[in-house]
């Protein structure tokens, strides 16, 4: 049917279907031993499980778990896992209204783990609730073309115009075409949630709800831990092969190492000491059926965020191009050890829609470097003191003290301030508690689409004053409104514009210094098997529930 | 006998009239049988008994103790160490504690950090490389001199270990002195503050406030006398820690205000405050001395700890504590990594310890016995 084709063209104009990130290697077993407890590590607590306020990669590894969704990430590797697909949708919506209305069909058979089917009423309360003001939702932008959100948002509607159930169909109207409508729905702001869930409304999250997919979270204690158990009816076609995903929260990644080596822990999500990479290489071998360390590709980015609503770098663009001829990349990427990375100067990462290498910043410093860096910051320092944010654990701290120096060598004294992972950034996206000059910051796409980089972390109109991902708070009016501009496009003249954007923005006035775009790199126990990795899904790591124990 | 326990009137061993054939070991004097002790003159006098005087019975006692002499000497030398050879050694190195040396040498082929007696180049703004040295070699990932890193991390603790002593000492004996000696509705105040202090769980309380006031305190460095972030663990430390030595010496004043002297000095006309300067305090330069060198090791832990969990000094400022928190992570190909800050700190805070426990047997008169 030519609507559904449409559907279809919507997800190739999105890179989805061109995505090469997940470079396919051996071909994993999806299929394996059942039961048993699949045993996880976190260096620090997650912001919140709830899945309209979760935005904390950690805590996406566990709700791509629970979550079901009207589109998913099927649980497979290389390019058949970067496709979304329909999971609770019966198949592709059909679009009308000159790709405004997508009318999706839900599929029956579906329930939360309290026994309450999932009906077309589970996305639409998904939708309301995140668009509920009284959540502060860092969801919400990506509602923002959905027709009637905003009133909600600014407290003017009580639910979604746009939004209509109708028995078995949700209807979705949009105010305008956006070619990456269907990706964002494989977000876990979208998930499904059950008529109690709904009508909680709390900006401090819920942690005891009924899920969908094929886990549910059966226990959280903050800072502590987070089980999950087998959805007992799920009834989908996603592998639950382990009874229980046990996350013991805290430790610090040497200790996550022994652990994993002694098999006591299955994956230390928070990481492994770095040095510790290469030896696991060679003794494990890279990237082997259901091996021990695998590697693979993301579309993530590692930066520097100027805050340019601060007195320092605002309407500052000379000290932020200084910064970005002052960091050592190359010494950034080291301090995270074999494999960790490619040094990047530029916005979208390599595999991204648009992506189009240019060469405006150094990665790697030398004399001359630090001299035009120098020269740059030489008037612009405004009193060279500042500021700088970052994460208090694995290598971040070590991270931290070298960007400290190289900000130092151009002039710029900056003071550390060490934090929680999920503070840093749920601070930094308040603009009230945004008391930084600099943060490290760390994004991995939601979807693989520029919009989600570009749009969602640069676009002045996204900055609220609850929580949004605009950490430079950078707000240029040209920009936005070619941002607006470029998000509407389809195929190759969307990449075109989004490759000038970042040139653009980097050349003139940037509001990063982008550091590194990471790898996704694991380390299992030899207890496991099973091993799934699918960056598409907006997860790193393993899929959890098709790990299985040997 | 008020000779005994009034030190500063401690007999003058020159002066025969003031020698008195008193036992050894009791009180602040004993007698010293030099070669004239047993003479007895042709007039059937004795003559040449000299007596010693407080400090000097004291530094006796004190140089008996062999543990408590080693200890003394190696807090002198970490003095000299940290606050005159930490610099000396920058200046001979030809670099600072804070440079990461990862453009040449800092790192071996692994990426892992240069292990001892290793040659770095350092990059000059000409582009040249020069050639160092690293004695113990890279501290970690960023290729600082793990050396240089030690000895200004002695610097952190002995400020920082001091510095919350002198305010604890000081405030201590405030409170202590006022609480002992004018008793009553003060006493009864100070007391119940005493009280109330010691309920907090401290260490929470600690790590609380380093995180809260501490970022705004953290600039106070006294033209770049102090580590960034020194004075906020000595302001934090000194005034949660001043109810122990405030009970010590509040108990100590007690007993002491009842002695006859101080009687004496009232039936003279002496005030409350010249009583409590010049025949209470003089009393308590014992306990001061004792408490103060054992506070000093305990602050040093402290500091370390609080260091460990990232709350004490400022990045980069190199301590023993965040030295400790960056080894683990090397811990299978760098071990040394771990001892280096680990010994330092088993050293110092021992070292401490034994001159405190050799100072405290030197001052209580019952232990040389």
């Amino acid at each position: 049917m030519g609507v559904r084709r449409t559907a279809l063209l919507a997800l190739a104009a999105t890179g989805v279907l061109s995505l090469g990130v997940a470079s396919a290697t051996a071909a994993p077993s999806a299929k394996g031993a059942k039961g048993g407890t699949i045993v996880v590590e976190f260096s620090s607590d997650v912001d919140y499980i709830d899945p309209q306020l979760s935005y904390y990669g950690e805590t996406w590894k566990l709700e791509q778990a629970a979550a079901c969704k009207l589109m998913n990430f099927p649980d497979k590797e290389g390019a058949a896992g970067a496709i979304a697909t329909p999971e609770v949708a019966a198949g592709l919506p059909i679009i009308s209204n000159s790709g405004k209305t997508y009318t999706f069909t839900i599929k029956p058979g579906f329930k939360f783990s309290n026994g309450q089917a999932v009906t077309a009423r589970s996305f639409s309360d998904a939708i309301n609730r995140l668009a509920n003001p009284k959540m502060q939702s860092q969801g919400i932008p990506f509602l923002d073309v959905v027709a009637g959100a905003q009133a909600v948002i600014d407290g003017k509607a009580s639910s979604v115009s746009g939004v209509k159930v109708a028995g078995n169909k949700l209807a979705v109207t949009l105010t305008k075409p956006a070619p990456d409508f269907l990706a964002r729905l494989t977000m876990n702001f979208f998930a499904g949630i059950d008529t109690k869930l709904a009508s909680q409304i709390d900006a401090n999250g819920i942690n005891d709800y009924a899920s969908c997919g094929p886990y549910y979270f059966s226990a959280r204690t903050p800072n502590r831990s987070i089980t999950l158990k087998r959805n007992p009816n799920y009834k989908g076609s996603r592998a639950a092969n382990a009874d229980v995903i046990q996350v013991n929260i805290g430790n610090d990644v040497d200790v996550e190492f022994q652990n994993t080596q002694s098999g006591t822990t299955d994956y230390p999500s928070g990481g492994i000491p770095p040095t510790e990479w290469k030896g696991l290489v060679e003794k494990y071998g890279l990237n082997k059926k259901d091996g021990r360390v695998q590697v693979r590709s993301l579309l993530d980015i590692r930066y520097v965020a100027m805050n340019h609503q601060r007195a320092l770098f605002k309407d500052n663009p000379k000290l932020d191009k200084a910064v970005n001829w002052a960091v050592d990349r190359q010494a950034f990427s080291a301090q995270g050890g074999y494999l960790y990375g490619k040094r990047t100067g530029q916005i979208l990462p390599p595999g991204m829609l648009g992506y189009k290498q240019v060469g405006i910043y150094p990665i790697k410093v030398t004399s001359g470097t630090v001299k035009t860096a120098k020269k740059l910051a030489d008037g612009n320092l405004r009193g060279g003191k500042a500021v700088m944010w970052s994460s208090n654990r694995g290598v971040a701290p070590l991270q931290a003290q070298l960007i400290q120096y190289n900000l130092k060598q151009m002039g710029l004294d900056a003071e550390i301030k060490l934090l929680p992972r999920a503070t840093q950034f749920t601070e930094a996206g308040n603009a009230k508690t945004a008391t930084y000059d600099l943060t490290i910051e760390r994004w991995g796409a939601d979807y693989a689409d520029p919009y989600d980089f570009l749009n969602i972390l640069l676009d002045g109109n996204q900055i609220t004053n609850s929580q949004h991902n605009n950490y430079s708070y950078f707000n240029v009016a040209k920009y936005n409104k070619q941002m607006l501009a470029a998000s509407l496009l389809v195929g190759p003249s969307r990449g075109t514009a989004y490759a000038k954007l970042d040139k653009d923005i980097m050349a003139a006035s940037p509001p990063w210094a982008p550091l590194v775009n990471s790898n996704d790199r694991t380390f299992l126990s030899n207890r496991v098997g099973c091993v799934v990795i699918n960056p598409a899904s907006g997860a790193a790591g393993p899929s959890l529930n098709v790990l299985c124990r040997k | 006998m008020a000779n005994f326990t009034n030190p500063h009137s401690p007999v003058d061993i020159d002066d025969p009239s003031a020698q008195t054939p008193i036992l050894a070991g009791d009180g602040g004097l004993s007698v010293r049988l030099d070669e004239t002790a047993s003479d007895i003159g042709d007039d059937g006098t004795q003559s040449g008994v000299a007596a010693r005087g407080y400090w000097e019975g004291i530094w006796n006692r004190v140089k008996r103790d062999k543990l408590a002499l080693v200890g003394g000497a190696f807090i002198i030398v970490l003095f000299i160490v940290a606050f005159a050879g930490a610099p000396l050694a920058a200046k001979m190195l030809g670099h600072g504690p804070n440079e990461p040396f990862l453009v040449s040498g800092g790192l071996d082929s692994e990426g892992l950090p240069a292990g001892p007696w290793t040659t770095v180049g350092k990059l000059t703004e000409s582009g040249d490389l020069v050639e160092q040295k690293f004695i113990l070699g890279s501290d970690s990932t960023l290729a600082r001199d793990e050396f240089l890193r030690i000895l200004y991390g002695a610097q952190v603790s002995l400020e920082v270990g001091v510095g919350a002593t002198f305010l604890v000492i000081v405030l201590g004996v405030l409170f202590g002195a006022i609480a002992g000696f004018y008793g009553g509705w003060s006493d009864t105040l100070i007391s119940r503050a005493i009280e109330i202090t010691m309920a907090f769980p401290y260490l929470l309380f600690v790590i609380a406030l380093s995180g809260t006031i501490g970022p705004s305190l953290n600039n106070i460095t006294f033209g770049g006398v102090l580590g960034e972030g020194v004075m906020t663990l000595v302001l934090i430390f000194g005034l949660l820690g001043w109810f122990y030595t405030a009970r010590v010496f509040r108990s100590i004043v007690l007993s002491l205000r009842e002695k006859e002297f101080v009687e004496a000095a009232r039936m003279v006309g002496a005030s409350n405050s010249r009583i409590i300067r010049s025949h209470i305090l003089p009393h308590l330069v014992g306990p001061i001395i004792v408490l103060a060198t054992l506070s000093v090791a305990a602050f040093i832990l402290a500091e370390a700890g609080l260091s460990f969990l990232g709350l004490g000094v400022q990045l980069p400022t190199a301590s023993w504590g965040s030295l400790l928190a960056q080894a683990p992570q090397y811990y299978t190909q760098r071990p040394l990594l771990m001892v280096w800050p680990g010994l330092a700190l088993i050293m110092t805070t021992l070292a401490f310890n034994l001159l405190g426990d050799g100072l405290r047997d030197a001052f209580d008169p019952r232990a040389s016995r």
